[in-house]
């Protein structure tokens, strides 16, 4: 068989790894799935900065080790390839995950509003502390299956978290195109993001085995906190 | 208390909101706070249906939570080994009088609201002083009408000693000078002793007597004339009994 028949492009475009191609004045000609999503945390200019920093001096490729970070999108490499004058292309490879896959204890889920565990999380915040709340909640979210005391839990200690943060802009919402496995299974995400001028992180390592239990995956910032459910439809 | 009254305090308000979310869900939560401020009876008041077991009865405790996907625990502050409750799973409230929280809650609650005591939530106080009142006046049969002043009132055990202070003045302000004396003759019983008992005593009527004597005749002069005593004999009286 010759490989005429392959459809390059497809693979390309289905690969996990983020591929941009720019044109010399940094704007995109091409990217492909992955980089929609990294796109979704990653300002392009700067990533077009990084590639030409990194490019090889003539026409070739060049793999450079280099940890990049974009919330909960981490890579450890980059390569940078252009034989042309007219484009420069980039591909980030992803910091492969540990332990990745959660198991859950299936006797303690309950079909669940996830807007309503966080409406009582807000409520509980705003008894104690002062920070001005600005939420942006998808309020047509289906209900997952959770265990609903350490989702709850988890909630009340992300928003603690910047209980000395003068505001909290909180935003809730389904994630298109990005899954968590769980038991084999791919489950969609939810996305819960806090972000403040303030947070305090002794709280983290509670916060990640809370996460671990329920199947989310949390990612810690310097002003902002994400937590990814799993979308269990009930 | 026996009917319940709707918080004006932003932070019960919340708590209560709170609480009644719950209704839905699975998670547990405490109410922690000074005895007496009100925490069984908003419970009670949101889930008067839910199972209630006292937290020193540790052998119905545990029975209970085997058998109940919800319950409402009183006095959990009386458990002995709490950090080894299963409480996952289920609906649980509990009530515990507490200041602080202890650290081993946080692992068992989802939420821990701390209920302010009465004396922090004086938006509450006139709502409550109506109602203690009529209740008084119920409950004791009594007629007047007048208000009372809401700073003699004892606000250090919360509703225990307010309801209390307040029936006690609603019954001051009624006794007539027969009921008066019957209870002049009881503390006498109890109290009388020493050498000098007549003078020592004589104060309890004379003090009163001139105090309200001037709060309402505001004038030494007219009191003197009132009481028929002379000026000079009244104005030492007020010097000997610091009254002003």
């Amino acid at each position: 068989m010759n490989t005429a028949s392959i459809d390059f492009r497809f693979l390309v475009e289905s690969d996990g790894s983020p591929l941009l191609v720019f044109n010399q004045r940094g704007h995109i000609l091409y990217l492909n799935d992955s980089a929609e999503i990294l796109l979704g945390y990653a300002d392009y200019k700067e990533l077009f900065q990084i590639a030409l920093a990194h490019a090889p001096k003539d026409y070739g490729t060049q793999t450079v080790m280099m940890e990049l970070h974009y919330h909960q999108l981490q890579f450890y490499a980059v390569t940078i390839a252009y034989n042309s004058e007219e484009w420069i292309a980039m591909r980030l490879y992803y910091r492969p995950r540990l332990a990745e896959e959660h198991k859950l204890d299936s006797s303690r889920l309950r079909e669940t509003d996830l807007n309503l565990l966080l409406d009582m999380a807000i409520g509980f915040y705003r008894l104690e502390h002062q920070g001005k709340i600005r939420l942006m909640s998808d309020r047509d979210l289906p209900t997952l299956l959770t265990d609903q005391n350490n989702a709850s839990r988890l909630l009340r200690k992300a928003l603690e978290s910047f209980k000395e943060s003068e505001t909290l802009d909180i935003t809730l919402r389904m994630i298109p195109g990005e899954y968590i496995l769980i038991d084999g299974q791919r489950h969609p995400v939810i996305r819960l993001s806090v972000r403040g001028n303030l947070r305090q992180r002794h709280e983290d390592r509670a916060m990640e085995e809370l996460a671990e239990s329920i199947g989310a995956a949390p990612y810690f910032q310097e002003d902002e906190l994400t937590l990814d459910f799993p979308f269990i439809p009930a | 208390m026996s009917d319940y009254l709707s918080s004006e305090n932003p932070v019960v308000r919340q708590i209560e909101e709170s609480l009644k979310l719950t209704r839905g869900l699975f998670i547990s939560s405490i109410i922690i706070g000074e005895p007496h401020s009100g925490k069984r009876t908003l419970v009670r008041r949101i889930f008067p249906h839910l199972p209630v077991v006292d937290g020193s009865e540790e052998r119905e405790l545990m029975q209970m939570l085997e058998r109940e996907q919800e319950l409402i625990i009183e006095n959990f502050e009386a458990i002995p080994s709490p950090e080894n409750l299963d409480l996952e799973g289920k609906r649980i409230i509990a009530i515990a009088d507490l200041e602080a929280v202890p650290e081993h809650y946080d692992r068992l609650f989802a939420f821990i609201y701390h209920m302010p005591p009465l004396r922090e939530r004086p938006e509450d106080l006139p709502a409550l002083q109506e109602h203690f009142l009529n209740e008084a006046r119920r409950t004791m049969q009594l007629t007047g009408t007048s208000d009372l002043n809401l700073e003699k009132l004892d606000l250090s055990s919360n509703f225990r000693s307010f309801r209390a202070s307040i029936f006690r003045e609603a019954l001051l302000r009624e006794l007539n000078a027969a009921e008066l004396e019957e209870g002049l003759l009881h503390y006498f019983i109890r109290t009388l002793e020493g050498n000098n008992a007549y003078r020592e005593n004589l104060g309890l009527l004379e003090r009163p007597l001139l105090k309200a004597g001037l709060q309402r005749y505001k004038s030494q002069l007219k009191l003197a004339e009132v009481l028929g005593i002379n000026r000079n004999t009244l104005r030492k009286k007020l010097h000997e009994y610091r009254i002003d």
